[in-house]
């Protein structure tokens, strides 16, 4: 396959895959289940709380019984489907996996075994620094993949507004989330365009030259739409001041939940604070 | 270059949450100042470009594709504050609703691709720009290249330091496993190439603009500032150029006149030291003892120390600058 197709096709194909997934979380998010009716304040907060105990945490089974923990609650919430685990399992995982293999034997200390045909050892501290890294990011992407799987945008935008967030970031967030839609329509129609009309194959310098008017074009598509926008806000009253509802109640099943969150993420980090 | 979750210490993460800060309260106020009722509605669009323009594949030398941050195109056509806003609005909704890039590394990869990379191109930019159509795209491609691998450095440098700061007592890493010895290079070496991904869509992009929307590039040469830069640019990039000569100061035998440590004045044949030195000698050791940090071999660690020295004196000039400017406005 030759540049030109790989550059135009991928880019496409990933314009596909970001809207599929989109549509996948948009549909998980109105399952019914565990999180998906906890208050989202409870949910974010929470799960913003276990997220920073993992980061802390300096012992391995606190961080795989956090990850144990969001399987659960992926099972529980009815999207511990393929879906969730090849993102929370097979990407990232792989990934970091791929990063951390050469830990193994970078890292200086006690030798725990060799590999065989290449003669390298293992050491026991890059054994486990190793599987920190691996857990670590498996862990946190599980309760980040949780959050946004089982939370519309809107709703979840409200809660950062009720957690403290400044008014003006998350109405720039909303606005952006909205946008970001917007110009990757455009781009999909120029992509397409291209590769419709594009016979044989290109010099780099072609390819070159149009992603350089793809990326300028794009830039001043942004910068008068804004205008645009601008006067559409105007024109229907907007003050400068951004107007956000927000509606929530706490139930009591939400502050149990809140609890078990507080709990766990206390749990996670008491061995380093009693030391 | 998204640091996830997990690659940081919540220590080195804090930190530079704490050095973007700054950066993020002036970008918004001085992008309110430069857009007023604007603000809004430029800044979302401008987020949403720099999020898109992360999705575009860009072939590169050598068969591979990579994609650009968008940074340097941003900080060339709205000048350095708004972008420094936009990428990170840009980076914050990747990490909070698309999980790419972690939230304790939110800071970090600002820092990195919001703060660093957007104020790189900008200073490269304004340097070497030329009046013509030509030197403005090499201009721009240049400084894109050049921009994306300091970022690059920087995450290195950021990802090399966890083994140095977090191990446990058996010399485990407990986050990024890899000292600066392997992580400058893997990350640096890696942007070497995906680097000219920036490059393309900085310079061929500024080209385009040039020629179909020159009004847009008509405000990215006037007042963005630092006077420090304008006129003393040739100072600057003698300066760079000693930093870079850095390690031939370690041809030279001998230390400096003046700086013997308490050891080489033993040596000199003094037959005493002085008690108030002996006394005051180990009231401070600096974090890098000797230039050198641990990790990096003697000269690259020279050169770094050399980088973070200059930095760091710019930054607190800057502050100065800002405080005697505001002090200056009081009264």
């Amino acid at each position: 396959m030759n540049q030109t197709r790989i550059y135009l096709e991928q880019t496409l194909s990933r314009f596909t895959g970001f809207l599929q997934e989109n549509v996948f979380a948009e549909e998980a998010a109105g399952r019914s289940g565990w999180l998906q009716e906890m208050d989202p304040r409870a949910k974010l907060a929470g799960f913003l709380l276990i997220i920073s105990a993992c980061s802390f945490s300096h012992s391995i089974i606190t961080i795989v019984s956090l990850l144990i923990f969001s399987f659960i609650l992926a099972a529980g919430s009815n999207v511990a489907s393929l879906s969730f685990l090849k993102r929370v399992w097979i990407f990232m995982p792989l990934y970091t996996s791929l990063i951390a293999i050469p830990a193994l034997f970078l890292t200086p200390g006690e030798p725990a075994g060799v590999l065989p045909v290449l003669n390298w050892t293992i050491t026991e501290q890059g054994l486990s620094s190793a599987s920190f890294l691996v857990m670590r990011v498996a862990t946190s992407v599980s309760f980040m993949m949780l959050i946004v799987l089982t939370t519309r945008w809107p709703v979840l935008l409200k809660a950062f507004r009720s957690l403290g967030m400044p008014h003006l970031l998350v109405f720039l967030l909303a606005m952006t989330y909205r946008y970001i839609y917007v110009l990757l329509q455009t781009s999909n129609s120029l992509y397409l365009a291209r590769k419709s009309r594009r016979v044989g194959p290109e010099a780099w310098r072609n390819s070159r030259e149009w992603l350089g008017a793809i990326s300028g074009s794009l830039l001043g598509k942004s910068y008068s739409l804004s205008s645009e926008i601008y006067l559409a806000m105007v024109s229907r009253g907007f003050r400068g001041e951004p107007q956000l509802l927000s509606e929530f109640r706490m139930k009591r099943r939400d502050w149990l939940w809140m609890l078990l969150f507080v709990f766990t993420s206390l749990a996670a980090i008491f061995p380093r604070i009693h030391k | 270059m998204h640091i996830p979750d997990g690659y940081l210490s919540p220590a080195s993460a804090g930190t530079l949450y704490a050095l973007a800060a700054p950066f993020w309260y002036l970008a918004s106020r001085k992008t309110q100042q430069l857009l007023s009722g604007k603000l809004i509605p430029s800044m979302a669009l401008l987020s949403a470009f720099c999020f898109v323009i992360q999705m575009l594949n860009i072939p590169l030398p050598g068969g591979t594709t990579g994609h650009a941050i968008g940074a340097s195109l941003a900080a060339i056509v709205l000048s350095p504050w708004p972008a420094v806003l936009a990428v990170s609005m840009a980076l914050v909704i990747q990490a909070l609703f698309f999980g790419d890039g972690g939230i304790t590394t939110i800071g970090a990869n600002c820092f990195n691709m919001a703060i660093i990379q957007v104020f790189t191109t900008f200073f490269v930019y304004t340097a070497i720009s030329a009046r013509s159509l030509r030197g403005k795209v090499f201009a721009a491609a240049v400084a894109g290249y050049l921009a994306s691998n300091t970022a690059a450095l920087a995450a290195g440098f950021e990802l090399g330091l966890q083994p140095l700061m977090a191990s446990d007592t058996s010399g485990t890493p407990l986050y990024s496993p890899y000292p600066l010895s392997v992580a400058i290079p893997a990350m640096v070496g890696g942007h070497l190439i995906a680097g000219f991904a920036e490059a393309v869509v900085t310079g061929a992009g500024i080209g385009f603009l040039q020629r179909s929307a020159p009004e847009l590039l008509s405000g990215s040469s006037s007042p963005l500032l630092p006077v420090f830069w304008a006129r003393l640019r040739l100072i600057w990039i003698v300066v760079a150029g000693l930093i870079i000569l850095t390690p031939l100061g370690l041809l030279a035998p001998g230390t400096a006149w003046g700086e013997w440590s308490s050891e080489q004045f033993r040596d000199l044949g003094l037959g005493f030291v002085p008690r108030g030195m002996q006394k005051w000698e180990s009231l401070w050791s600096a974090a890098f003892t000797d230039y050198s940090i641990p990790g990096l071999g003697e000269r690259t660690g020279y050169v770094v120390s050399a980088f973070l020295g200059v930095l760091l004196i710019l930054i607190g000039f800057s502050v100065l600058t800002l405080l005697g400017k505001r002090s200056a406005k009081q009264s």
